[in-house]
C-alpha cells in the first residue's frame, strides 16, 4: 500500500510537469501547491484504493450469488487489479483536473467535463457502496428490506402506553403507535410551553427594569448553554427524582385528597366521560353559537362574476353564477351579491366534522380494539368514522380557507350598547349550557390508595391505586416534557429578543408618542411585527424540539425511538427500522414545516 | 426574607400609595411609596460622584452577596445557629440590598408597575442566589469531584494500575497551550485582556490540581482488578502431601523455600503438565491421582509470592476461591479465611465460578514481599484419577485517586508559561506588522493546528496491532497506547468537538458549493445528502454509526467506534453547516462573482477566494452557535459505552462512597460544558461586534 502509494505520488508529481507547455498557466507555482497536490491526490488514491479492493472483492466468486455479470474475479488477482486500476483511474482524475486548470476549454465544455470527471472520481465509491449492499442484503438479515418483522408479537412492554394499551400479544405495529403517540403528545405539549415561556422571557430581556431583564437572561444563557441530555438526566434524577418526597410518603403530600404527588409522578383524579351525548352536545351547543354568530355577522358582498366564479370549487363550470344567482337573487351587469348561504353551509360542515373527531378522539381506544371471534387475537379495526371525520375536517378547513381568501368571511361587529348586550347574553347563555352538559357527561373520582389488604397493612412497596381512580402522569413524562420546554424556550426567548430588536426603533417611539401604554405597545405595535421575522426561526426551534424528543431513551420514556431501539434487539433487522425512525422524524418536520407555513402565510399577508 | 414579607412591602409601599392617591386621601403624597421610603432610609448617605457610581455599585452588590454567605454560613454553624448574629447579618445583607435598590431607585422603582415587577424579581432572584451559595458553598460536598477530577478530565482508561498513560496527553497540551497563546496574540489586542483570565485560569488549574480534599473513608471503589489471565489460571508454586505429617517445615512463612516445588497455571495443573512427584501423579488439568494408603486427607498447597509497592495506595483487597472441598487460606503467616463445606461443580463453565469471596484487611498486607498460600483437602481414592478444580485470584484495590501532584504540576506550570511566552512573542511581533504578515500567521497556526491534532491522534495511539480486547495491554505499554475506544472526559469530548469541525467544516463547504450549483451530477446528491441527514436527530444517526456502519465499511475500514462517531458527527455538522453556508453564499452580490471571472480566476478560485470568506464572514456567529451546539452534543455518545465526561459523570454515583450524589457530578459536567460554551458564544459575540454584523434598534418594552 505504501510502495503503491509513493510509486503513484511520484509518477503524478512528475508527469504532470511535463504537460506544462500544453496548458496555459502553471500548476506548480510554489511549494504550497505541490503539497496541496500531493496531499489531496494521497488521500484520494488511499480512499480509492480501499473502495476499489473491496469492490472486487464482492466481485469474486462465492460473495454475491445473485449477480450476472458474466465474469468473475478470481480472488488471488484482487490485489493486482486493485493496484492497476486505481492507478488508472487517480491518474487521470489527476490529469483531468490539471487540463481543466488550464482553462482552455469553453464553459460550456467545462461544465460536462468537471461533471464526467466528477463522476469517474466517485465511481470507485457508488459501485462499492452498490455491490456492498446487493452483499449485505443477501448475507446480513439485519439488512433485509421487509417490514414483516413489524407483524410479530412485540416480546416486551412499555410503561407509558396512553392512550392506547399494550399486551405482550401485539404487534410490533402497536407498539410503534404507541411511541409515537408519546412522542407527539410531549412535543405537542413542549411547543405549547415553550413558546409561553419564550414570548415571556424574551420580552423580559428587553425590559427596562434591569433586575428583570438580568434575571430573564440568566434563564436564557443558563438553560442555552448546558447540554440537553444532561439538563434532561439531572432532572429525572435529581430534581423530580431525588428531590421530590418518596412514594413511601405520598399519603402526607396531597392537595386535599385530590392530587397527590412522589418521585413516581403525580396522580390525579380518576375522571372520563360518563355521557357521550351530553359532551357532544356541550361542543355542539357551543360550535352551534358560534356558527349562529357569524351567520348574523357575515357581511354579504358583491364580487365580479369572472373573478370569483373559477376560483370556487369547480373552476369548469361556467354555470355557476347562474345557479348561484338563484339562492342570491340578485344577478346583474356581471356583478354578483353573494349571499352567506354557502359560508353558513361550510361552517355547519366543519361544526359536524370537529364533533365526528372529538367523538372518534376519546372512544379512539375501543375502536381500535376489537378481539376477534374467531381465534381470540387482538385485531385493529379500522377507524372509518374517525378518518371520515379527519377528512370533512380537513376538507371543510380548507374550505374555509379559500372562503377567508375570497373574502366571504368579512364580519361586522355591533359595537353598540344593544349589540353588546346581545352578544353578551347569547354568550352566557351558551358558557352555561356547556357547563350543565359538560356536568351531566363527566364522571369524577378522588384517587384511593389501597394500603392495606384483608385487613392486613401491605408493605409500601405493594400499594397501589385502586382502579379507574386516578389519572397519572408519570415522572419520566414530567422530566422529558419539562426539560424540551425550557430548553427550547431559552432559544425561542433569544429569537423573540433578536425580532423585537431588528424592528426599526421608530416604531416603538412612535408607539409611545402616540400615548400607548407599555402593554399596548407590545401587544399592538411591538409583537405583530415582530412575528412576521420571528415564525421561520421559531420553525426551526419547533422542528429541534421535535428531534430532540429522541433524547426521551435517556428518561426512560417509551417515545418510539426508544421502543425501536428495543425493537432493533430483539428482532435484529437494523435497517428496515432505520429508515422508519428516518421516515418518521421527516414525516413529522415536514407536518410542522406545512402547520408553521401556513401560519407564516397568514401573518406576512398583510404587506408593510 | 420570606414570600410574605415582599408581599407585606408591596402591599405597604406599592398598593397602599396607589389607592391613597386614586382615593383623593392623601393629595400631597405624604404617604411613601417605595421609592421614597428608600430615600427617607438612605436620603442622608453622601452622594457619590457620577464617575465611580459603577464601582461602588459592584462593591455594594458583593458585599451584600458575601454578608448572604456569611449569614447562611453562620446558620448552618453549631456555634453561632441559636444567637442572633445570622439573623443581624442577614439583616444587614438586607440593608445592602436596599441600598443597592436605591442607587438604582430611578430604574427599578419609578412606576408603581415597575415597582411591583422588580420586588417579585427581587425576591425571586434573591431565593436563586441564597440558594445557589447554600447548596454550593455549605450544603454540598464536593469530595467526588476532587477524587474522580482525573477520572472526569481523561476517563477511567488512562489511569491504570499498569501505569499511567496520562503522559501522553502531556504534548497535545503543550501544543494546545502554544496554539492558545499564539493565536490570541495575533489578534493584536489590550495585553491584559488576555493576561489577566489566563492568568486567572491557570491558577485556578494548579489550585485544584495540588488541592486534596479531606478524605479518609476505606473506599472500595475506583478499584483496578488484577485478575486471571487472559488463558486460565494464574501461575503459582504447588505441591501435593498424603496427610499434615508430611507438611514441611516453616511452610506458612513467607521465608519458606518452594523452589523445588511445581509451578503452573491454577486451575490445579492446567499447563498441560505430566510430572512426578514423592510418588504422585499431577496429570493433564483436573486429574489428580494419589498414592495414599488409607484413602483420605491429602493435602494440596499452593503458593504465590507477590510485591507490593506502595501499600498506601491499596484500598482493600478480595481474595476469591473456588475448590470443591475444605480449605483454608493464609496471607503472611496468618489464617485469614476457610471453608468447611463441599461445593459441587467447580470448572469454568460455571456461572458461579468463584464460590468463596475472603476480604482481605488493609493491615494484614505488608509493603514488599507478600505471599498467599492455599491449603485445600480432598479424599483421594488410591488408584484412581480424581477431578479437582482450585482456583484462586486476588484482587488489589488499588488507588487511582490520591495521585502525586508534584510532578504534574511542574509540568501544567510549564505549559502554562509557555503558552504565555508564545503569547508575548506573537504579540509583540504583531503589534506593527502588516496585515498581510498577520493573515499569514494566522493560517500556519491554522495548519499547526491540523498537524498537532494528527500528531496527537498518533501519540494517543499509535499504529500497530492489540492483542486482545483489553483497553489496556500489560506486556507492552509503551507499543500500545490507548484505543480510541478507550478515550475518555472532557478530553474526548473535546476531540470529538475538534474533529467533527475541522472534518465537517470540509464536508459542509464541498455540500453548500455542490448545493449551489447548476450542475445536476452535483446539486442531486448535495440536495439528497443535506436533506436526508437533517431529516433525523443526532442520536439517530448516532444509532447508524453505531449499528450500520461497521457492515457498511467492513472489507475497507474497520472502524472503531470514536472513529465512526467523529465520521458521523462530521457528516451531521457539515449538513446543517452547508445550509448555514448556503444563505451567506446566497448574499454574496452577484458582482463579486462577476469581477472575479472578468479577472480570469478559474471557478475554483472564484468559489474558495471570494465567495467564501464572504460567506463565511456573514454567517460567522451562526457558525460559532452551531459549533456550541455540536459541543454540547458531543455527550450524546455517552450512550455507546464511551467514557466521555456526561458518561463519567454519570457513573461516578456508583462508587461506593458516593452513592446516589448525581447533583454533584451532573452539575459539575453540565457546568463545564455551560462555561466551554458561554465562553465559546462570548467570543463570537465579539467578532461579531469587530466584523459589525451586530444591529441596533428594537427598543425598550417593559
Amino acid at each position: 500500500m505504501i510502495e503503491n502509494l509513493a510509486l503513484f505520488l511520484i509518477l503524478f508529481l512528475f508527469i504532470i510537469p511535463f504537460l506544462e507547455p500544453y496548458v496555459s498557466g502553471g500548476l506548480y507555482s510554489n511549494l504550497k501547491d505541490i503539497t496541496n497536490y500531493s496531499l489531496f491526490a494521497s488521500i484520494y488514491y488511499i480512499l480509492a484504493d480501499a473502495f476499489v479492493k473491496g469492490t472486487l472483492l464482492n466481485l469474486t466468486p462465492g460473495r454475491i450469488q445473485d449477480f450476472s455479470i458474466g465474469f468473475h474475479i478470481l480472488p488471488e488477482a484482487v490485489e493486482d487489479y486493485t493496484f492497476y486500476l486505481t492507478f488508472i483511474i487517480s491518474i487521470a482524475i489527476g490529469l483531468g483536473l490539471f487540463l481543466l486548470q488550464s482553462g482552455n476549454i469553453t464553459p460550456r465544455r467545462y461544465d460536462l467535463a468537471i461533471q464526467g470527471l466528477a463522476i469517474f472520481a466517485f465511481l470507485p465509491f457508488i459501485l462499492y457502496f452498490w455491490t456492498h449492499i446487493i452483499y449485505l442484503k443477501e448475507t446480513d438479515s439485519s439488512w433485509l428490506f421487509d417490514l414483516a418483522f413489524m407483524e410479530e408479537m412485540a416480546g416486551f412492554t412499555l410503561s407509558n402506553e396512553w392512550p392506547f394499551a399494550t399486551v405482550l400479544q401485539d404487534t410490533r405495529w402497536q407498539f410503534y403507535r404507541v411511541g409515537l403517540f408519546n412522542a407527539i403528545r410531549v412535543v405537542v405539549l413542549s411547543i405549547i410551553g415553550c413558546t409561553i415561556i419564550g414570548v415571556i422571557v424574551g420580552v423580559s430581556r428587553l425590559s427596562r427594569n434591569r433586575l428583570l431583564s438580568g434575571l430573564a437572561e440568566s434563564y436564557v444563557e443558563f438553560f442555552r448553554n448546558m447540554p440537553l441530555v444532561v439538563q434532561l438526566f439531572f432532572l429525572y434524577t435529581v430534581v423530580l427524582g431525588a428531590n421530590l418526597p418518596i412514594f413511601q410518603d405520598i399519603q402526607e403530600n396531597t392537595f386535599f385528597g385530590w392530587v397527590y404527588w412522589s418521585n413516581r409522578g403525580i396522580v390525579g383524579p380518576g375522571g372520563g366521560i360518563e355521557n357521550m351525548s351530553y359532551f357532544l352536545a356541550a361542543f355542539a351547543v357551543y360550535l352551534g353559537a358560534r356558527t349562529y354568530i357569524r351567520f348574523s355577522e357575515r357581511i354579504e358582498i358583491v364580487k365580479p362574476v369572472e373573478i370569483w366564479n373559477p376560483i370556487l370549487l369547480i373552476p369548469i363550470l361556467n354555470w355557476w353564477p347562474y345557479l348561484h344567482s338563484l339562492f342570491s337573487g340578485a344577478y346583474s351587469k356581471g356583478n354578483i351579491k353573494v349571499n352567506s348561504k354557502f359560508s353558513l353551509a361550510v361552517d355547519i360542515l366543519f361544526s359536524f366534522s370537529v364533533l365526528i373527531v372529538i367523538y372518534g378522539l376519546f372512544n379512539a381506544v375501543e375502536w381500535n380494539y376489537k378481539i376477534s371471534t374467531i381465534d381470540g387475537i387482538l385485531e385493529n379495526e379500522p377507524l372509518s368514522m374517525f378518518k371520515l371525520g379527519i377528512i370533512m375536517l380537513i376538507l371543510s378547513s380548507l374550505l374555509r380557507f379559500k372562503f377567508d381568501e375570497l373574502g366571504l368571511n368579512n364580519f361586522t361587529v355591533d359595537d353598540s350598547k344593544e349589540g353588546q348586550r346581545t352578544r353578551s347574553m347569547l354568550w352566557g347563555i351558551t358558557i352555561s349550557f356547556m357547563l350543565i352538559f359538560f356536568y351531566l357527561a363527566i364522571w369524577i373520582e378522588q384517587p384511593v390508595l389501597i394500603t392495606e389488604e384483608n385487613g392486613n397493612q401491605l408493605g409500601w412497596g405493594s400499594w397501589d391505586w385502586k382502579e379507574g381512580t386516578t389519572n397519572q402522569i408519570s415522572s419520566v413524562f414530567l422530566s422529558l416534557w419539562i426539560g424540551l420546554t425550557l430548553y427550547t424556550a431559552a432559544q425561542i426567548a433569544e429569537i423573540v429578543r433578536g425580532s423585537i430588536q431588528s424592528l426599526p426603533r421608530g416604531q416603538v417611539e412612535a408607539a409611545i408618542s402616540l400615548g400607548l401604554s407599555p402593554y399596548q405597545r407590545l401587544n399592538l405595535v411591538i409583537l405583530p411585527q415582530a412575528l412576521r421575522s420571528m415564525i421561520p426561526s421559531m420553525t426551526n426551534q419547533y422542528l429541534n424540539c421535535w428531534k430532540n424528543s429522541s433524547l426521551a431513551f435517556v428518561v426512560g420514556f417509551s417515545d418510539f425511538y426508544a421502543v425501536f431501539s428495543t425493537i432493533v434487539n430483539n428482532a435484529g433487522q437494523a435497517v428496515p427500522v432505520f429508515m422508519m425512525i428516518l421516515a418518521t422524524y421527516q414525516a413529522g418536520s415536514l407536518t410542522i414545516s406545512a402547520i408553521m407555513n401556513y401560519i407564516n402565510s397568514n401573518v406576512t399577508k398583510v404587506k408593510i | 426574607m420570606s414570600f410574605n414579607s415582599i408581599f407585606l412591602l408591596w402591599f405597604l409601599f406599592v398598593l397602599t400609595p396607589i389607592i391613597l392617591k386614586n382615593q383623593k386621601w392623601d393629595p400631597n403624597n405624604y404617604y411613601p411609596d417605595f421609592s421614597k421610603l428608600l430615600n427617607y432610609i438612605f436620603g442622608k448617605v453622601p452622594k457619590i460622584k457620577s464617575e465611580i457610581e459603577h464601582i461602588v455599585f459592584r462593591l455594594a452588590l458583593s458585599f451584600a452577596v458575601f454578608l448572604l454567605y456569611l449569614s447562611l454560613k453562620l446558620e448552618d454553624s453549631d456555634v453561632y445557629s441559636d444567637t442572633f448574629l445570622p439573623t443581624f447579618v442577614h439583616l444587614l445583607c438586607l440593608v445592602n440590598f436596599a441600598y443597592i435598590a436605591h442607587l438604582m431607585s430611578d430604574e427599578l422603582f419609578d412606576t408603581a408597575w415597575n415597582s411591583t415587577i422588580s420586588l417579585f424579581s427581587f425576591f425571586f432572584v434573591f431565593t436563586l442566589i441564597s440558594g445557589i451559595i447554600h447548596f454550593v458553598l455549605i450544603e454540598t460536598d464536593w469530595t467526588i469531584i476532587w477524587m474522580n477530577r482525573r477520572t472526569l478530565l481523561v476517563g477511567p482508561n488512562f489511569i491504570s494500575q499498569f501505569g499511567d498513560e496520562i503522559w501522553r496527553l502531556w504534548p497535545p497540551f503543550y501544543f494546545l497551550m502554544i496554539l492558545i497563546g499564539a493565536g490570541y496574540g495575533t489578534l493584536g489586542e489590550d495585553k491584559k485582556k488576555f493576561i489577566v483570565p489566563y492568568a486567572i485560569f491557570s491558577l485556578v488549574i494548579l489550585a485544584s490540581l495540588n488541592y486534596n480534599a479531606p478524605y479518609d473513608s476505606e473506599s472500595k471503589s475506583g478499584a483496578i482488578i488484577s485478575g486471571p489471565d487472559s488463558t486460565w489460571g494464574t501461575t503459582y508454586k504447588y505441591n501435593i502431601f498424603d496427610d499434615t505429617s508430611d507438611f514441611p517445615e516453616g511452610w506458612e512463612e513467607r521465608t519458606f523455600d518452594d523452589s523445588s516445588w511445581l509451578s503452573g497455571k491454577t486451575p490445579f495443573g492446567n499447563n498441560n503438565l505430566v510430572s512426578e512427584e514423592k510418588g504422585k501423579t499431577i496429570n493433564k488439568r483436573t486429574t489428580w491421582e494419589s498414592n495414599s494408603t488409607d484413602g483420605s486427607g491429602d493435602y494440596l498447597i499452593i503458593r504465590k509470592n507477590f510485591t507490593i509497592e506502595d501499600k498506601s495506595k491499596i484500598l482493600g483487597a478480595t481474595l476469591r476461591v473456588t475448590y470443591p472441598n475444605y480449605y483454608a487460606a493464609y496471607l503472611n503467616d496468618q489464617k485469614i479465611g476457610d471453608c468447611l463445606d463441599a461445593k459441587s461443580s467447580c470448572n469454568h463453565n460455571n456461572p458461579d465460578y468463584w464460590n468463596k469471596e475472603v476480604d482481605i484487611e488493609w493491615s494484614w498486607l505488608d509493603d514488599g514481599p507478600n505471599t498467599l498460600i492455599l491449603v485445600g483437602q480432598d479424599d483421594l481414592t488410591e488408584g484412581h484419577d480424581n477431578i479437582t478444580w482450585l482456583d484462586t485470584e486476588l484482587r488489589l484495590k488499588i488507588s487511582n485517586r490520591g495521585f502525586d501532584a508534584s510532578k504534574a504540576l511542574v509540568y501544567l506550570s510549564g505549559g502554562f508559561i509557555l503558552g504565555l511566552v508564545a503569547f508575548l512573542g506573537v504579540h509583540n511581533y504583531c503589534k506593527d506588522a502588516e496585515e498581510y504578515i498577520i493573515n499569514y500567521l494566522q493560517t500556519i497556526l491554522v495548519n499547526l493546528g491540523v498537524i498537532s491534532f494528527i500528531v496527537m491522534i498518533i501519540l494517543l495511539d499509535p499504529p500497530g496491532e492489540y492483542e486482545d480486547d483489553y483497553f489496556w495491554n500489560s506486556d507492552d505499554l509503551l507499543g500500545t497506547g490507548v484505543k480510541p475506544a478507550a478515550w475518555g472526559g472532557l478530553v474526548l469530548n473535546l476531540i470529538f468537538a475538534a474533529a467533527a469541525l475541522v472534518v465537517g467544516f470540509g464536508i459542509g463547504i464541498a455540500l453548500a458549493f455542490g448545493r449551489r450549483s447548476n450542475l445536476p451530477v452535483f446539486w442531486i446528491p448535495s440536495v439528497g445528502v443535506i436533506e436526508l441527514i437533517r431529516s433525523g436527530p443526532l442520536v439517530a444517526w448516532l444509532f447508524f454509526a453505531q449499528i450500520l456502519v461497521p457492515d457498511l465499511l467492513d472489507p475497507v475500514w474497520e472502524a472503531d467506534i470514536a472513529s465512526r462517531v467523529i465520521l458521523v458527527l462530521s457528516l451531521f455538522f457539515g449538513c446543517y453547516l452547508a445550509e448555514v453556508l448556503r444563505g451567506g453564499l446566497q448574499a454574496v452580490p452577484h458582482g463579486q462573482y462577476e469581477a472575479a471571472t472578468a479577472l480570469g480566476l478559474s471557478p475554483a478560485q472564484t468559489k474558495m477566494q471570494i465567495e467564501l470568506p464572504q460567506a463565511i464572514r456573514t454567517t460567522l456567529p451562526a457558525i460559532v452557535s452551531m459549533m456550541i451546539g455540536m459541543l454540547k452534543d458531543t455527550s450524546l455518545v455517552f450512550f455507546f459505552g464511551i467514557y466521555d465526561a456526561f458518561r463519567v459523570a454519570k457513573d461516578l454515583p456508583a462508587q461506593w462512597d458516593f452513592i446516589g450524589q448525581h447533583e454533584q457530578s451532573l452539575l459539575f459536567v453540565g457546568m463545564i460544558f455551560w462555561g466551554l460554551s458561554f465562553y465559546l458564544s462570548k467570543v463570537s459575540r465579539r467578532i461579531e461586534k469587530n466584523l459589525g454584523l451586530t444591529h441596533e434598534g428594537g427598543g425598550d418594552v417593559t
